[in-house]
């Protein structure tokens, strides 16, 4: 640009861009046009192309839209754009364990540390393995539910969602997720969790799991002092998990 | 780092003003230089050269990001990241009898060899009904064939029973009529035809397309996406886990942009669905979405320049359009957990009743329905009678 900018004064400026009455102006002007449309091209060239990294507010709601991946109401802008940047993966994991629990964290509901390690859990003893358990503090796990008499069936393609806001201390606390005894109903790890989470959690688990089943229950465990409490959301329309049939 | 909505067309003016007030700002006397021929001349020239790359801008910008694309700047998009195209539409199809008297023929028909007419929609004969081709066509006898409509689009659906009369191919001897229905149909139309997919359709297919990246586990927006992508003419998909016991069921609601699926599209979606899934783990079936009619009672009120007959079409197309851009299941009532049609959408759908570009609902006075309309959350909602509605004239 600045080569052009030389060339034009040096070579091309006309004999009445020199002496001219206006002369100066003029070239000022036809200099600041030059400018500014340079400017408005790179910027739109910037802004306007699917480049996340350095898409503005509005572009990346569009980008968004496009990748299935809706801002959460109060997300940073640049880690909003670093998960518009992930959507590749993202989208490859779901319906799977990792991808629901990756919108999670996103969504601030494990955080980093909440490493992607999932409990096995028995379907014999109705336990979870101790050694994996201590390790996973947010997990998707299968849930199952008493069979239908006489069938020997279960349904096996619920689950139930177990996000803790800190290190469980013992193996209890998970043993205690698939069990209705351990609905405490208020706390909410500690009031850490806000509404517009459990807005996000809803919408995560809506988006993310696997069509064919059911996401049965979410529990939030709350471990600071060693003691568990859970929360059934069937207490609280809003976060009940959406896609329960109507026949 | 300029946001994306500040990217638009700077018109002339502004240009020119925008311009001036820099020169102002760089001390710059800007009356006394440009009331003269050249720095005028090159202010207009810099002002029409800003609004001219202004406009290239925005035409970036709508090739940049596929939701604000529309038309060509969508198509390239979508090739370039999606390899997805444009929807050609479909034919319509309808059932048609030839039949030819004694003393005539006999023909030998082949494919395309007949063109019939409703007077302003033609067909090409294109597959004989419970029979194929070389299909002769004997003195005395008459057969069934399917003709397909000579473009795409759905101005060729809804053809009068009984209006297919005209043979634009002649044949001596030999006539033409729709006067059996399809099966199902009620009408001779076997087949729907369709118009090229909307900007909105396509933009769906390419945002859900990310959906399909894990193949070993489908989630709703694969299911929609498999969906929209066998059969053109869906606009809607609501998928449904079924928490079944035993095998795990997954099942898919259908609706297109003004009813509910018809039951070839239904068959296709299942068809193509099934082959994607291992049916010893998953049960996927697809359904055409229950369908909810929305009788009208009260009094509407239209331009006196309009015939009633043709207000209640109009009308009922504004409805059929309005429902059909509600997504199955209605929209979600915040914190009660029910789906609605809001009452308010048909009274706005109603007024907003056009005919040839002009509006010619003048007011709207309903008793029924006076609330909004529940639906569960696999229904859509569709027109139904008004025949408890008084349509009163109004001079213009």
């Amino acid at each position: 640009m600045t080569l052009l900018r030389d060339f034009a004064w040096n070579k091309l400026r006309p004999p009445w861009m020199k002496y001219g009455r206006g002369a100066r102006e003029t070239w000022v002007s036809l200099d600041l046009i030059g400018d500014v449309c340079a400017d408005l091209l790179l910027r739109s060239a910037m802004t306007g192309m699917m480049l996340t990294a350095y898409c503005s507010d509005g572009a990346a709601a569009l980008i968004g839209k496009e990748r299935r991946l809706p801002r959460f109401i109060g997300e940073k802008l640049e880690t909003y754009k670093l998960r518009l940047w992930n959507a590749w993966e993202a989208w490859e994991y779901a319906g799977a364990d990792a991808g629901i629990l990756g919108q999670l964290q996103a969504a601030g509901l494990a955080t980093v540390q909440h490493a992607l390690k999932f409990a096995s859990f028995d379907f014999d003893t109705g336990t979870w393995g101790a050694s994996s358990a201590r390790q996973a503090y947010c997990k998707v796990v299968p849930y199952v539910v008493p069979g239908q008499e006489g069938t020997g069936q279960h349904e096996q393609s619920s689950f139930v969602l177990v996000l803790t806001s800190a290190s469980p201390t013992s193996p209890e606390v998970m043993e205690c997720v698939c069990s209705d005894d351990t609905i405490c109903g208020e706390a909410v790890c500690g009031s850490q969790i806000s509404i517009d989470q459990l807005e996000a959690l809803n919408s995560i688990i809506e988006q993310f799991k696997p069509s064919e089943s059911i996401c049965r229950k979410v529990c939030f465990a709350a471990a600071d002092d060693g003691a568990a409490q859970f929360i059934d959301t069937s207490a609280y329309p809003y976060i009940v998990p959406r896609g329960t049939p109507e026949f | 780092m300029i946001d994306y909505e500040q990217i638009k067309e700077v018109v002339v003016d502004d240009a020119k003003q925008r311009i001036l007030g820099w020169l102002s700002r760089l001390q710059i006397p800007v009356t006394m230089w440009a009331e003269g021929g050249v720095g005028e001349a090159c202010l207009e020239i810099g002002s029409n050269l800003w609004n001219e790359v202004s406009k290239v801008a925005v035409a970036l910008k709508a090739f940049a990001i596929g939701e604000s694309s529309s038309g060509t700047a969508l198509r390239i998009y979508s090739k370039n990241f999606y390899q997805h195209d444009y929807g050609k539409g479909e034919y319509a199809i309808h059932r048609v009898t030839l039949t030819c008297a004694v003393g005539s023929g006999p023909y030998t028909l082949n494919k395309g060899d007949v063109m019939v007419s409703d007077g302003n929609h033609v067909f090409w004969l294109d597959s004989v009904i419970d029979g194929s081709f070389p299909f002769v066509l004997t003195p005395g006898s008459s057969q069934a064939f399917a003709v397909k409509s000579g473009a795409r689009g759905d101005e060729n659906n809804a053809i009068a029973l009984g209006a297919i009369t005209t043979m634009v191919t002649t044949y001596v001897g030999v006539t033409c009529s729709n006067t059996e229905t399809s099966t199902g149909s009620g009408t001779s139309l076997i087949s729907a035809g369709s118009g090229e997919e909307s900007d909105e359709r396509l933009k769906l297919r390419n945002s859900l397309k990310w959906a399909t990246r894990n193949p070993l586990s489908l989630v709703d927006a694969s299911y929609e996406y498999f969906a929209l992508a066998a059969a053109p003419a869906l606009t809607r998909v609501k998928v449904v886990g079924t928490g079944a016991y035993g095998l795990s069921a997954v099942r898919i609601y259908l609706a297109s942009a003004t009813n509910t699926a018809g039951s070839d599209d239904v068959l296709t979606v299942q068809a193509d669905i099934q082959k994607r899934v291992l049916s010893a783990i998953v049960n996927v079936t697809a359904y055409a979405a229950p369908a909810v009619p929305v009788p009208l009672e009260g009094t509407i009120y239209y331009s006196s320049l309009y015939t009633e007959a043709a207000v209640r079409s109009a009308v009922a197309l504004s409805l059929a359009l309005r429902y059909g851009s509600i997504k199955i299941g209605g929209k979600p009532l915040t914190g009660i957990g029910t789906n609605v049609v809001p009452l308010s959408d048909i009274v706005d759908a109603i007024q907003d009743t056009t005919i040839g570009g002009q509006r010619c609902v003048t007011g709207v006075k309903l008793t029924s329905p006076s609330s909004d309309i529940l639906l569960s959350s696999i229904q859509i909602a569709v027109p139904g009678s008004t025949s408890a509605v008084a349509w009163v004239a109004v001079a213009s």
